[in-house]
């Protein structure tokens, strides 16, 4: 461009590049180009990020082109290093990724190494200056699911001051934890639920949460829509059942979700015999002793008779971990040691009872879990390695047929009561929010745990946590939630965010209002007037350029990405 | 740059990463490969592949997020239905569909990047270089897929698809839109070639019916491109390019 000044600094890493090609050579290639050159043993390091101020302040350069590493790895920390050259552009010739560690012959990776130099230089002259785009974050905050680690979030964030709605779909707060009678290893219980144990330290507090002058907490409400972008959504809200619904317009800056898992229903494996009155589920085993409790109790009683039984068989893995064809692929983490624990309760409270646990593997992943099953062990808890065939009714009787892996023959017994351990799997609504405020899922329908190497740049002030990422323990699903609360956090004390600016351009001239890129943009970037013209709204733009390809007249086109600077970029490479 | 010189678009999220990943794991590829970076697969338009071509690459790599996993929600898939239709013309045309891939590399496989673009070189190497002679028929591909018609039908796949319209009917409808377009654009060029002539001629020129001809003409004339000429001595109206 017109009067562009380049500078191009070429870093060492350390020797790295050396290792795999000669950086003299390119030295010398890249004196050759229009722009002035220096090198630099280790540009990321504070006296590297030095050099390359002073060189910029001595060139008068606008624009800048870094060889050396990816600019995946270290471009957050020039951008910041160099944020006060006002209009300064920077790329980068990918020299140590792509050349120097990925080929075998010093020579050829030094030729490559030119050409990268050559079209990071061809493609900085071609690009503009950007407009930068200023988000502010509106200092209020949504989270969707009032399970722990929802609770938890909602606190920490109204305790930092925040204005939080928590929006649960059923009727009280405190989600599965809540419906637990007890929890292990720790054998307290679920949650603060009033059952006589004052020192519960392990959730946050139920009451805490209504007492927050600055939460406001939604039951029987769903999120039925959301509209806006980051730093600013407006989400409506249904509130109410049975007549009685009001929809509600929140305004909020950041989002949490927290909507939690759903238990595997054990109907898709019928073998496993769940129609049957005693085979029941592990939750439902946990209402059989929340229900004895409101009576006064802690007796085990089997859904049929109601007496107690005097054999328990436990099935583990029901719908993990791809043991039967109807099954998810994954482990669901918290199924070992529950079982292990009901299993150890039944055992104290009826010495005399056979309690079975049927299993494939077991899996002992946190602190203390290999004690605690070694004390399951030696109370008597009878573990039998094998998958279980089928659980069948002969007359009265129930029946379970099982593989003994060690014996390795099969083998059956009549039990009294069966305990399925069913896993855990994405709740209902999770495509729909999903899709509602862009967050990906990944493959098992869960969504997306982000890779925290990449983190850093993935600010969209949309949060998940707890068991809507995948199948947690209660201590990890709390701790999600503080890590979402701590980072919807840090946007909303910030107040605002900058982004870089890479959004299309729209030529007005050449649009022939097909409305193509208001249908086919994923996060609503265009804007549909009432005048039937596109408007891009910058805000709300992601930067993918998926508009540009596809406009039918040509009239988009992305900044920075732009047809002609991609051609300028493939003329450098392969027309020399 | 040495034969096959080969081009990579990666998007920024998961193949741009995992060419690192290889990099960085100390994966050995091949050095032919010249990767450019995009936001998304989703971005890079045929015109872009086809003009990699035109300036000379031998083979042309999309790699963006695995199916399910973009960081834009469809865009893998854009790239994909796309590129589908121009390995469909590319093997119609007798440029070897081959040269042109779509692969999916999560971040994580660095692995699979190396492997992939080892195979690919490999590949191209097979098939040989573009010759320039190509070119013509890479223009025409170009204008093909820069012309609106197509670009409509492409722009609306993905609400028919996301409204319960049928697949792979629909992918045959953009195959048999690509190959009219073709034909207009064949027509076109050789007018731009040849100057004056008449719908017999180029009919004859290009082995097309003469009532497609007709109709290209009369869609290139509304277009502003050409104009109606004298009527030649055959008693054929000849035609020119106007540009």
């Amino acid at each position: 461009m017109e009067g562009d000044k380049l500078a191009i600094l070429i870093c060492h890493c350390n020797g790295e590049i050396d290792n795999g090609l000669k950086v003299s050579e390119l030295f010398e290639f890249a004196n050759s180009l229009s722009g002035v050159v220096k090198e630099h043993e280790y540009l990321c390091g504070r006296a590297g990020l030095e050099f390359a101020r002073d060189f910029l302040k001595e060139s008068e350069a606008n624009k800048l082109v870094l060889v050396g590493c990816s600019p995946r790895t270290y471009r957050g920390i020039f951008l910041r290093a160099l944020s006060d050259f006002k209009g300064l552009i920077i790329e980068h010739a990918n020299i140590r990724e792509q050349c120097a560690w990925a080929h075998e012959d010093r020579r050829r990776a030094t030729e490559k190494a030119k050409v990268l130099v050559r079209m990071a230089v061809h493609r900085v002259l071609e690009l503009e200056t950007l407009e930068k785009i200023k988000l502010d974050i509106t200092p209020s905050a949504l989270v969707i699911g009032g399970g722990v680690a929802g609770m938890q979030a909602t606190f920490d964030i109204a305790s930092r001051g925040f204005r939080v709605f928590l929006v649960e779909r059923s009727c009280e707060l405190g989600g599965r934890v809540a419906r637990l009678s007890s929890t292990f290893p720790t054998i307290g219980c679920g949650i603060c639920c009033m059952h006589n144990c004052p020192n519960c330290e392990l959730t946050p507090k139920i009451e805490e949460i209504y007492a927050a002058e600055n939460i406001e907490v939604l039951t029987h409400a769903e999120v039925a829509g959301a509209k806006g972008h980051l730093g600013n959504y407006k989400v409506k809200v249904k509130v109410g059942e049975g007549g009685m619904e009001e929809e509600r317009e929140l305004n909020v800056g950041t989002v949490i979700i927290a909507t939690g898992s759903k238990t595997f229903d054990p109907k898709r494996i019928p073998e496993y015999g769940y129609e049957f009155e005693d085979v029941i589920t592990a939750e439902e085993l946990e209402e059989i002793y929340l229900n004895e409790r409101l009576k006064g109790g802690d007796k085990l009683v089997r859904p049929s008779d109601g007496q107690i039984p005097k054999r328990v068989n436990f099935i583990q893995c029901v719908g993990s971990r791809g043991l039967k064809p109807e099954s998810n692929p994954y482990c669901s983490i918290t199924c070992c040691l529950y079982a292990m624990g009901h299993a150890r309760k039944i055992k104290e409270r009826y010495p005399d009872a056979e309690v079975y646990i049927h299993y494939v593997d077991l899996r002992s992943p946190y602190r203390g879990f290999e004690e605690y099953y070694n004390v399951a062990l030696d109370s008597g808890v009878k573990f039998v390695r094998g998958l279980v065939d089928r659980v069948e009714k002969r007359g009265e009787k129930l029946v379970v047929v099982y593989e003994n892996a060690e014996l390795r023959k099969m083998a059956e017994m009549e039990t009294e009561l069966v305990v399925l351990s069913v896993g855990q799997e994405p709740s209902e609504n999770t495509a729909k929010l999903s899709e509602m405020f862009h967050v990906g899922r990944d493959i098992d329908g869960f969504f997306m745990e982000l890779n925290p190497r990449f983190l850093v740049e993935e600010v969209t002030g949309v949060y998940v946590a707890g068991g809507a990422l995948g199948p947690r323990n209660i201590r990890y699903a709390v701790a999600d939630g503080r890590a979402a609360a701590e980072n919807a956090i840090r946007l909303m004390e910030h107040g605002f965010l900058e982004k870089e600016g890479v959004v299309p351009e729209m030529d007005e001239d050449k649009c022939i209002k097909c409305a193509t890129c208001f249908e086919i943009c994923p996060f609503g970037a265009i804007e549909l007037t009432k005048e039937r013209e596109m408007r891009v709204v910058a805000e709300a733009c992601w930067s993918c350029g998926i508009c540009a390809a596809e406009c039918p007249a040509r009239a988009l086109n992305l900044k920075h990405y732009k047809d002609e600077q991609i051609f300028t970029e493939l003329n450098a490479c392969l027309s020399f | 740059m040495t034969f096959p010189k080969i081009i990579t678009f990666c998007c920024n999220w998961c193949a741009y990463p995992g060419a690192d990943l290889a990099g960085i794991s100390h994966f050995k590829y091949p050095e032919n490969a010249r990767i450019i970076r995009v936001m998304c697969s989703g971005r890079v338009d045929p015109g872009l592949v086809l003009e990699a071509f035109i300036s000379g690459a031998d083979g042309v790599m999309v790699m963006g997020c695995h199916i399910g996993e973009c960081h834009y929600e469809h865009g893998n898939f854009e790239a994909e239905r796309r590129i589908k239709l121009l390995q469909y013309l590319f093997n119609k045309y007798g440029l070897g569909a081959e040269r042109l891939r779509i692969e999916w590399i999560a971040a994580s496989e660095g692995m699979k990047f190396a492997e992939v673009t080892a195979d690919f070189v490999e590949t191209v190497r097979e098939i040989g270089i573009m010759q320039e002679e190509t070119t013509e028929i890479l223009e025409v591909m170009k204008d093909t897929f820069y012309g609106e018609r197509l670009r409509l039908a492409l722009g609306a796949a993905n609400r028919a698809l996301s409204s319960g319209a049928d697949g792979e009917k629909y992918e045959e409808a953009l195959r048999r839109i690509a190959e009219e377009e073709m034909n207009k654009y064949r027509v076109l060029q050789t007018l731009r070639k040849e100057g004056e002539l008449s719908a017999r001629v180029v009919a004859e020129k290009l082995g097309l019916s003469l009532r497609e001809t007709f109709n290209h003409f009369l869609d290139l004339t509304r277009e502003g491109v050409i104009e109606e000429g004298e009527m030649g001595e055959d008693q054929y109206i000849v035609y020119r390019f106007v540009g």
